[in-house]
């Protein structure tokens, strides 16, 4: 008794199977819905997609239960998403031409992923604003993701940098990762966050900017530190001794702790192993006072690219 | 010559030699004399605990009988300042000088200025004040040699008694109830915390799980605080909230963000088509978050603004010009400077009202930061970032400012 049970569920199941290729095979159509991007973000305008539909069908687009009357018979919707962690039902209901109806949903929840940046290279305590990534420095990334129940570590993250796949493929809880800048202007670095189970839960991908170091010159008080304006656009300094200190702005921060050459030159001098701090230095005022060229220049000798140089006229 | 010729011209030239010794002897100012040879060379105080503010001169730095609504308050950069009020009922201004770390108060009426705390701190970089001006918490050092500082009021010795504090201190503020907020490093990111000065304990308040992080904080711990990662024309910022402890994503996102708020409205600037805007995010009608672009209306860095309760607006520095998409690095970078007029811009009603035009009025470009209202709400203080130096101005009565609506172009600016 029981063996013919199994039977008859085979073939009844089977059967639906059989059956329902042959419907698709007799309508073509290929109602799922594929949506671009893949993981749209919360309030952002996405497009939701048909496969193949045979010609003449009528095409009939549900956002939860209200009909989108303005895109009957159209292959194609353009949304807008919703709040993070608000689910949405988009339904579509194709009629070929010879009466087979197929309807498809799909639902997703848009949640933001964001990917927080934080590059280990150097700008100074008063530089209120993040420091850039240059070639070859450390990038630390953070991957949050908001609108989604499920925990940090249950998630699978999948990070890849210039189509590299970083830490050997898809890690789980791993929200953070830390890399050196690849090559390249604009590097893109891409994530995919994956429930357990593998469906997608969100994707993103960023472009990084890899940016030059860059020189600049500050006036130094033995009291009041830093001045906050760069001496290129303040003018003549006063003063019979003026302490100068070059920043060298999203330099690597191993670089700048140990830098491999490191010059400053005054004129025609130049300047080596200065005692002290190395990025600054101390001008005497002669009777002659006027104008000199002062010129700084700081590089990693194993990493040619990871340097700045730059001169300035300074009036004394 | 005759002998008796050459006697009385000898003894002539004695007597006046005895009649100019004897003048100086009894009647000379000796101490001009001295104060040429000893030049004052005002060093600046050390720790000596006995240090007595009794003995200092007060010395009138301040005009307090014009009626200027604007005012230069210091002539020294600073690095903290609060308003208080002393025991006569007297507004006045406490204020930590920039380089030596001395504290100092400018009465308000009388127009004093009092040397309250000589202790040096070398390479002082940040102090902030309670409301109730009896504690401060100071950032001095560079680097490795970086400490953080509590100094706490004695009104019966009229001194501050100082004490480092142990915790490795990224940012702090204070509250309108005279506790600190202030975050610290754990290795994930930050945690943002709560002390008590006079208890002296903390507690934590929020975790952010990242390091390069703003936290604009509101007005006291319980308050909404606005979180995003530094500002970076280059790099994409977000923005979020911590209420009650939660940490919540916001609609707001884009390069350069930068954001301030308050219980009901944020304002955040960010690039939009590589045009640095200013935005506002309300709650609309269907109780869903939405970003309305208040670029006709007004385009400032939020780092420039500060919550103004009293009229559920904000005050901010603006000046006129186009702010492109290396806003705002070349501005922190101190590569630009703007010449700031007062504005405040009434999120609630869309508008923005030019407080003042300081350049235009004064003669002066004042690149304003530090951005502080009094505690009675009538004067605003803020620094000029050119030279660190502190101002005052007083605030008007509300007026109308001009709003979206006026401009006509409310439905272009609805995103």
């Amino acid at each position: 008794m029981k063996l013919k049970l199994l039977i008859l569920a085979v073939l009844f199941s089977s059967g639906i199977s059989v059956a329902t290729a042959q419907t698709l095979s007799q309508t073509g159509n290929r109602s799922e819905i594929s949506l671009s991007p893949i993981a749209p973000q919360p309030q952002t305008p996405f497009k939701a997609s048909l496969g193949v539909v045979d010609p003449g069908s009528r095409i009939s687009w549900f956002v939860g239960e209200e009909e989108i009357t303005s895109n009957q018979n159209q292959k194609e919707l353009s949304l807008v998403s919703g709040q993070a962690g608000e689910k949405e039902i988009i339904k579509v209901r194709v009629v070929s031409p010879s009466g087979a109806v197929s309807e498809s949903t799909r639902v997703f929840t848009p949640v933001y992923l964001d990917i927080i940046i934080e590059a280990q290279t150097y700008v100074p305590d008063f530089y209120q604003g993040r420091s850039l990534p240059s070639f070859g420095s450390q990038i630390n990334a953070t991957a949050l993701i908001s609108g989604v129940n499920i925990p940090t570590n249950d998630l699978v993250y999948h990070w890849k940098i210039g189509g590299e796949v970083l830490r050997g493929g898809a890690l789980r809880g791993q929200h953070k990762m830390s890399f050196d800048l690849p090559l390249g202007q604009y590097p893109t670095l891409s994530l995919q966050v994956s429930d357990l189970k593998g469906n997608i839960v969100a994707s993103r991908f960023i472009s990084l900017p890899s940016a030059e170091p860059e020189v600049f010159f500050y006036e130094k008080s033995s009291l009041f530190g830093l001045k906050l304006i760069p001496i290129e656009n303040r003018g003549t300094l006063v003063g019979e001794t003026t302490s100068i200190e070059a920043v060298p702005y999203n330099l690597d921060s191993r670089v700048y702790n140990n830098p491999g050459l490191i010059v400053w030159k005054l004129g025609s001098e130049t300047y080596t192993d200065l005692p002290g701090n190395p990025y600054e230095i101390t001008l005497q005022a002669n009777e002659n006072r006027g104008s000199a060229e002062i010129q700084f220049h700081v590089r990693n000798l194993d990493q040619l690219l990871q340097g700045a140089r730059r001169s300035i006229d300074i009036k004394i | 010559m005759k002998r008796s010729i050459f006697i009385s011209i000898a003894s002539f030239i004695a007597l006046v030699l005895i009649a100019v010794w004897v003048y100086i002897l009894f009647f000379s100012e000796q101490s001009s004399v001295n104060d040429q040879d000893f030049a004052d060379l005002n060093f600046p105080e050390t720790t000596d605990s006995g240090f007595n503010p009794e003995i200092i001169e007060p010395e009138v730095v301040v005009d307090v009988v014009n009626t200027e609504v604007i005012r230069q308050l210091t002539t020294k950069p600073v690095v903290g300042f609060s308003e208080g009020i002393n025991s006569k009922g007297e507004k006045e201004v406490w204020y930590v000088e920039a380089g030596t770390g001395h504290i100092y108060t400018i009465n308000l009426e009388a127009g004093n200025e009092d040397r309250v705390s000589g202790t040096t701190f070398p390479n002082i970089k940040k102090a902030v004040l309670t409301p109730d001006s009896k504690y401060v918490m100071i950032e001095a050092g560079r680097g490795s040699s970086k400490e953080h500082v509590l100094g706490e009021w004695s009104s019966s010795t009229k001194e501050f008694s100082f004490n480092t504090i142990t915790e490795n201190i990224v940012d702090f503020t204070t509250t309108v109830d005279n506790t600190f907020l202030f975050t610290i490093r754990n290795g994930e990111g930050l945690i943002a915390s709560q002390y008590y000065p006079i208890s002296k304990t903390s507690e934590i308040l929020f975790t952010i799980p990242f390091n390069e992080a703003v936290v604009s904080w509101g007005e006291t711990a319980l308050s909404t605080h606005f979180i995003y990662p530094k500002a970076s024309s280059q790099l994409e910022g977000y923005l979020y909230e911590s209420r009650n402890g939660s940490f919540e994503r916001l609609p707001a996102a884009g390069r350069s963000l930068a954001a301030i708020g308050n219980e009901n409205r944020v304002m955040y600037a960010s690039q939009i088509e590589d045009k640095y805007t200013t935005s506002m995010l309300r709650e609309n009608s269907k109780g869903k978050t939405e970003s309305i672009n208040l670029s006709l209306l007004i385009n400032t860095i939020p780092d420039k603004c500060l919550n103004y309760p009293k009229n559920d607006s904000f005050i901010c520095g603006t000046d006129d010009l186009k702010k492109d998409s290396n806003t705002p690095d070349e501005w922190y970078r101190g590569e630009v400077s703007y010449s700031d007029d007062i504005w405040e811009i009434n999120l609630i009603e869309q508008s923005a009202t030019r407080l003042f035009e300081v350049e235009k009025e004064t003669g002066r470009s004042i690149d304003l930061i530090n951005p502080m209202v009094g505690n009675s709400g009538d004067r605003l203080y803020f620094q000029n970032k050119n030279d660190r130096t502190l101002w005052m101005f007083n605030l008007p009565v509300t007026e109308q400012g001009t709003t979206l609506d006026d401009l006509d172009n409310t439905n272009d600016d609805i995103i």
